[in-house]
């Protein structure tokens, strides 16, 4: 029995198509239930469908042998327990540093809205920057404007939303893309299963 | 706060949950000590410089605290490995010694492997010899110990830090690159590692992506062999590698080959080994080589261990 799980919204609109042509299908009627352990067209693989960040956390400990999360999640959960195999190339965006002007990053402790906690303290800590993190869960944007903090940290797509209000993109801190990763200790266990499920979303990306 | 409430990873085993891990206890040690073993029981507490050898993973994990007699730094074992080097080290013996040995230890951060931060570790240790063997024996008395704690069936995984040490060894890299393309391994990221080699020029580049890739039944040896042709220390390293398999085939251990692994100790140099079970999501218990490790106690000598948690394997069915 091998489980996957895959991250709720955009990712999973962009997954299904992949995983269809390496040969899993869900049914639209699993899609659309209530149900959270979802049946699949082969007997030996179920697929569960959770939030993004709790995705590394299912794998990490074992309840998914395979999952599906976008690199930013996989940044801020620290990956341990996981191996990292396959960029999906899905759902690209990047992660990085924005505020009103660069000027606003001159500080003794710069302070950083974000909800990219880890990812904005290591970055700003390879840089020799103190600073101090604000965890926000969303309308970063609104931080700096509102002298909230002098920039933020934040998955930047077209830039539209920075630009509406009035934050320019700074310093680039990593690419973003979906992630496929795996149990360490399933990728031992369950190896030729795992093996070839890889090989088959690979082939076909 | 409550003030029968334990600190966070600090746990305790009361009625038949100890009663139980006392019995496996006595179990494993007869094993060890009808095999020859010699029991130590290191201190809880030492001076920091000998605890931590050079590994800053062990480093991290160790509480440390200032002793107001000597003014000296002290720590609480979080592993026992350097202390037995310090034991091993302190003996000036010639001739191969095997110690066992359980014990409470303390870290200050749970990790994958040891998922409390006061785990009991049961493990045994061969010093002073650099036979292949003795990695056997390392190896088949780690099986016996999970057959003690009815961990069955057991999928064994195989690896050399030899080859990837061998691989930087002909690169021309800093420390802190080092530890980067180590920290991308130790994560096995296929992707991270292509934007790795796209930064930086390797000459030896394409080495790096097959040896992430290295993984499988034994017939990934001979592929391995091919790869590292060139590199006489990897090379040797693909052979002890073979000769283990030569052995291990004949007495029916599942085995799984993966090149890749690298532990989470720096101090290995040789042939790791870890063992898996489909019902864990963790290794269970793990070892390998570490011929450099008695260093710092100004006697290098060639070793081989391996170790588990006691207190949680012995509450799991």
């Amino acid at each position: 029995m091998l489980t996957i799980a895959l991250s709720k919204g955009r990712i999973l609109n962009q997954t299904l198509p992949l995983l269809k042509k390496a040969g899993l299908e869900i049914a639209n009627e699993e899609l659309n239930s209530r149900k959270l352990i979802l049946d699949t067209n082969l007997d030996d693989v179920k697929v569960i469908i959770i939030r993004a960040t709790d995705v590394p956390v299912f794998v990490q400990h074992g309840a998914a042998d395979i999952g599906i999360a976008g690199k930013d999640v996989l940044l801020e959960h620290g990956a341990n327990g996981l191996f990292e195999l396959l960029d999906l190339g899905i759902a690209k965006c990047k992660l990085m540093v924005a505020a009103t002007s660069d000027k606003q990053l001159e500080q003794n402790i710069l302070k950083v809205a974000t909800k990219y906690v880890n990812s904005a303290r290591n970055y700003f800590e390879s840089k020799g920057q103190s600073c101090e993190v604000i965890k926000l869960y969303g309308a970063m944007e609104l931080a700096p404007v509102v002298g909230l903090s002098h920039c933020i940290v934040d998955l930047v797509d077209t830039g539209n939303t920075l630009k509406a209000n009035g934050l320019i993109p700074l310093d680039h801190i990593e690419n973003i893309s979906s992630r496929l990763v795996v149990n360490s200790a399933s990728f031992k266990t369950k190896n030729l299963q795992i093996k070839n499920w890889v090989e088959a979303i690979e082939d076909n990306l | 706060m409550n003030t029968w409430q334990l600190p966070e990873g600090i746990d305790e085993l009361t009625g038949n949950q100890a009663y139980k891990f006392e019995v496996l206890r006595r179990q494993l040690l007869d094993l060890y000590i009808n095999k020859g073993f010699e029991l130590v029981i290191p201190p809880m507490v030492e001076n920091v410089d000998s605890l931590l050898l050079t590994s800053d993973s062990v480093n991290e994990k160790t509480f440390k605290f200032l002793d107001p007699a000597s003014g000296k730094m002290l720590g609480v074992h979080a592993d026992i490995t350097p202390q037995i080097a310090r034991i091993d080290a302190k003996r000036s013996s010639n001739k191969v010694e095997k110690y066992c040995y359980v014990n409470s230890i303390l870290q200050t951060k749970a990790d994958d492997f040891y998922a409390s931060r006061s785990p009991i570790q049961a493990g045994a240790e061969l010093y002073g010899s650099d036979d292949i063997n003795t990695d056997i024996e390392a190896i088949e008395l780690m099986l016996e110990s999970l057959n003690i704690l009815s961990i069955d069936p057991v999928v064994v995984s195989l690896g050399n830090v030899a080859i990837f040490n061998a691989l930087i060894q002909t690169e021309d890299l800093t420390s802190v690159k080092i530890s980067q393309l180590r920290e991308i391994f130790t994560r096995r990221s296929v992707p991270d590692l292509s934007v790795f080699l796209t930064n930086n020029t390797l000459t030896n580049a394409d080495k790096f992506t097959k040896l992430m890739h290295l993984e499988g039944n034994e017939s990934i040896l001979d592929e391995a062999l091919k790869v590292f042709n060139d590199i006489d220390f990897a090379k040797s390293a693909i052979e002890d590698l073979i000769a283990i398999n030569q052995q291990l085939k004949s007495k029916n251990i599942n085995v799984i080959y993966d090149l890749a692994e690298l532990k989470s100790y720096e101090y290995h140099t040789g042939v790791v080994f870890s063992a898996y079970n489909e019902s864990y999501s963790k290794a269970l218990a793990q070892g390998g080589r570490y011929n450099d490790i008695g260093k710092s106690f100004g006697k290098s000598r060639a070793a081989t261990g391996f170790s588990f948690d006691l207190k949680f394997l012995s509450q799991t069915k």
